[in-house]
């Protein structure tokens, strides 16, 4: 099955050589190079809070970005009606099976029920500082150097589900093998592979993603060779393209020109729990 | 030594016995079975889901890695400590550790939705990982164990393989690796020595390594900054307090049920009793701990989690199992005034036992049961969205039927195992 699929395609290729090894080590570089400074900085009388702040400041800058995308979403809360397109829209693409949805719409997520409801479609977040690629012992999640998307080898995750305990947000789904009653076992549309990944697998008794933990990739199949998505040519993440409020907006948060950054610069985005300092990058307009 | 009589005397079956042995195989076998089925048909026939994606079986298996690195530390104060006392329970702890350290990573192998890739972590490592760190800890704890009781047993066992016949002998062969227990007396006490020696350096080294196997345990749940209920530095302490009050009660328990030894049971057991009581009120103090910080911050996320503990569909856990038959009993029993009775402690130290398995259910799933966003479990219907876990009975039939097989292969492997120095040899 992934056999056939393409070297090129397949999500380990975009694996960094070892996983996190860049932030690692830099941010072991900063600390060096912090140290030094520090002691400098202890010699000549600046204050504790400095020093200690210095390495933490550098790891936050990430120094040195490979990344030749930052995709990401704006989602803003008062165009959304709360249909659920994008919820099927996603199913559609990724094939889901039941249990798994990559992305929810929540509803009641203020406490006025006397005023209007306030809808939040949530996808994954792919945050700067993902704390789920932190806990996984066999590094088969990962945050793409390229662009910043978090994805799932499902030929390495060995199904702990340590990630969705570490996932602040509910972004992973874990896939148990249920089938609704039209994908059962020798329908047609049992047969009918998932784009997910570029790896077409078809959802198999015991064979991966069954038993593995799934998530949302902002449908990275959708990527050109260069990694570019292409709204105009339907390139583009499903649950934005289906939206029917033009309430989520999808770009590349590098390009200063595109949708999403300019919505952050002229809007005041929110991130969810940003206390925990993941840096999400998909921010809500209010 | 004198052990030879109070073997002897410990060996007729008391009544009731077979039916318990009775029950202990039929619960194997049906067990194993069922775990048969999982670990065929996958992780879709438990009642896991996306909400609360780890249930019964982690549980069990920080349980057991609990009891384990418990026993262990316990033996520690044996053979790096010194402690004279417990000196006769030394090869029982050992024992008991390196069983319950195999029974904790069963568990966690058939929680894993793809097992046959369990390799991958000893393979594809993950350094930021605490499970990577705790997977290769495991490793070098059992290998500090096995070298541990080795030294303990190869005098005997070399004796034995000599004593045996048949497969037997080959059997005490291979665990004495070879080891040839020399006829003089004095290089017979030499090795001894040696072995002392030996014991007291690998305890050392086996000091962090199971404070690092346990305090690992509860890091890889206090890390997780998601999780309110876990996320703190607390943790890890409080597993390893309660790891060491299992590790007592449970030892307490297989010494004066399954291998008593009427010689030195009215030292040993009220001494291991005192030490699991302090650890007890110990852990009481840190649950204390826990609940007040919690409460006084009064965050939503943080206080739904006490609330379920506390008053969730599952309040019995914790008034019931975890506070009063693992500690207000057990505390009752073992601070009355009365004459000493060996199976009174060991009832105290099973009841312990079992009220820690109520302390690592609810460490592991009401933080878990909390939805990350209000109405999340709400979100879209499946089963696999509910907050409410409830383990189903695939989940406890093979859970019991792997305790039960554990159970039978201890009470094979123990009278066959020199548990005593200078066991005489009994044909079995």
């Amino acid at each position: 099955m992934t056999d056939q699929t393409p070297a090129q395609d397949r999500v380990p290729e975009q694996r960094p050589e070892e996983p996190k090894a860049y932030s690692r080590r830099g941010l072991v570089q900063h600390l060096l190079g912090a140290g030094a400074t520090g002691l400098a900085a202890v010699l000549g009388g600046a204050s504790v809070l400095d020093l200690l702040s210095t390495p933490l400041q550098a790891a936050e800058s990430g120094g040195g970005n490979k990344r030749a995308f930052n995709y990401g979403m704006v989602i803003d809360t008062r165009r959304c009606v709360g249909c659920k397109a994008c919820v099927a829209g996603c199913k559609v693409e990724n094939k889901t099976p039941p249990g798994v949805s990559y992305t929810v719409v929540l509803d009641q997520i203020m406490d006025r029920p006397e005023d209007k409801p306030v809808f939040m479609t949530k996808p994954c977040f792919h945050c700067e500082h993902p704390p789920c690629t932190e806990v996984c012992p066999v590094g088969a999640t990962f945050k793409r150097e390229r662009d910043g998307i978090v994805v799932v080898d499902y030929e390495r995750c060995i199904g702990c589900r340590y990630c969705m305990t570490a996932c602040p947000y509910g972004a992973r789904y874990f896939d148990f093998g249920d089938n609704y009653p039209m994908t059962e076992a020798r329908t047609p549309y049992a047969d009918l592979p998932s784009p997910e990944y570029k790896q077409f697998r078809k959802r198999q008794a015991g064979e991966s993603p069954i038993g593995n933990v799934r998530k949302c990739s902002f449908c990275m199949h959708l990527q050109d060779d260069q990694g570019r998505y292409d709204q105009g040519a339907g390139r583009w993440p499903s649950c934005a393209k289906t939206c029917t409020g033009h309430a989520i907006h999808f770009g590349d948060f590098g390009d200063r020109e595109s949708e999403v950054s300019r919505l952050l610069r002229e809007r005041q985005g929110i991130r969810l729990k940003d206390e925990l300092d993941t840096h999400p990058n998909v921010y809500y307009l209010l | 030594m004198n052990t030879h009589s109070a073997h002897e005397a410990a060996l007729p079956v008391p009544a009731g016995n077979g039916m318990v042995v009775g029950l202990l195989k039929a619960l194997a076998v049906v067990g194993l079975a069922t775990l048969g089925y999982r670990l065929w048909a996958g992780l879709g026939v438990t009642a896991l889901g996306s909400i609360v994606p780890w249930g019964l079986w982690v549980a069990f298996y920080i349980y057991f890695i609990g009891l384990s690195a418990g026993s262990f530390l316990l033996s520690t104060l044996i053979f790096v400590f010194r402690v004279e006392k417990l000196e006769p329970v030394g090869r029982l702890a050992l024992v008991q550790a390196i069983v319950c350290l195999f029974l904790g990573m069963i568990f966690i192998f058939i929680d894993l939705g793809h097992w046959g890739r369990a390799w991958h972590v000893m393979l594809f490592p993950q350094t930021g990982s605490i499970l990577t760190w705790e997977s290769y800890l495991y490793v070098v704890y059992l290998g500090i164990m096995l070298s541990e009781l080795w030294l303990l047993m190869r005098a005997d066992l070399s004796l034995w393989s000599r004593q045996a016949k048949g497969r037997m002998a080959a059997v005490y062969q291979f665990l004495s690796c070879g080891f040839v227990d020399p006829a003089d007396p004095a290089e017979k006490e030499a090795l001894r020595t040696q072995s002392i020696g030996r014991l007291r350096r690998l305890g050392l080294v086996g000091i962090p390594v199971a404070l690092g196997v346990h305090g690992g345990t509860g890091a890889l749940f206090a890390v997780v900054k998601a999780r309110p209920g876990w996320n703190g530095p607390l943790f890890p302490l409080v597993f390893i307090v309660s790891a060491l009050v299992s590790g007592g009660g449970l030892l307490m328990f297989l010494r004066s049920f399954i291998h008593p030894d009427n010689e030195t049971d009215h030292e040993v057991l009220p001494f291991l009793a005192n030490l699991t009581l302090g650890f007890l009120i110990f852990d009481l103090a840190l649950l204390f701990l826990e609940f007040l910080v919690g409460l006084y911050g009064g965050m939503a996320d943080h206080l739904a989690v006490f609330r379920l503990i506390a008053a969730g569909p599952f309040w019995y856990i914790f008034w019931g199992l975890q506070l009063t038959v693992g500690a207000v009993i057990p505390i009752w029993m073992l601070t009355r005034d009365v004459p000493f009775q060996a199976k009174r402690l060991g009832l105290a130290g099973i009841l312990i036992v079992a009220g820690i398995f109520g302390v690592r259910m609810n460490i592991v799933i009401p933080p878990l049961a909390v939805p990350v966003f209000p109405g999340y479990d709400h979100a879209f219907h499946s089963i696999r969205m509910t907050a409410r876990y409830v383990p189903n009975w695939i989940e406890w039939v093979s859970s019991l039927g792997i305790i039960a097989a554990a159970a039978l292969f201890v009470r094979w492997g123990l009278p066959r195992l020199p548990m005593d120095e200078h066991q005489p040899y009994v044909e079995r």
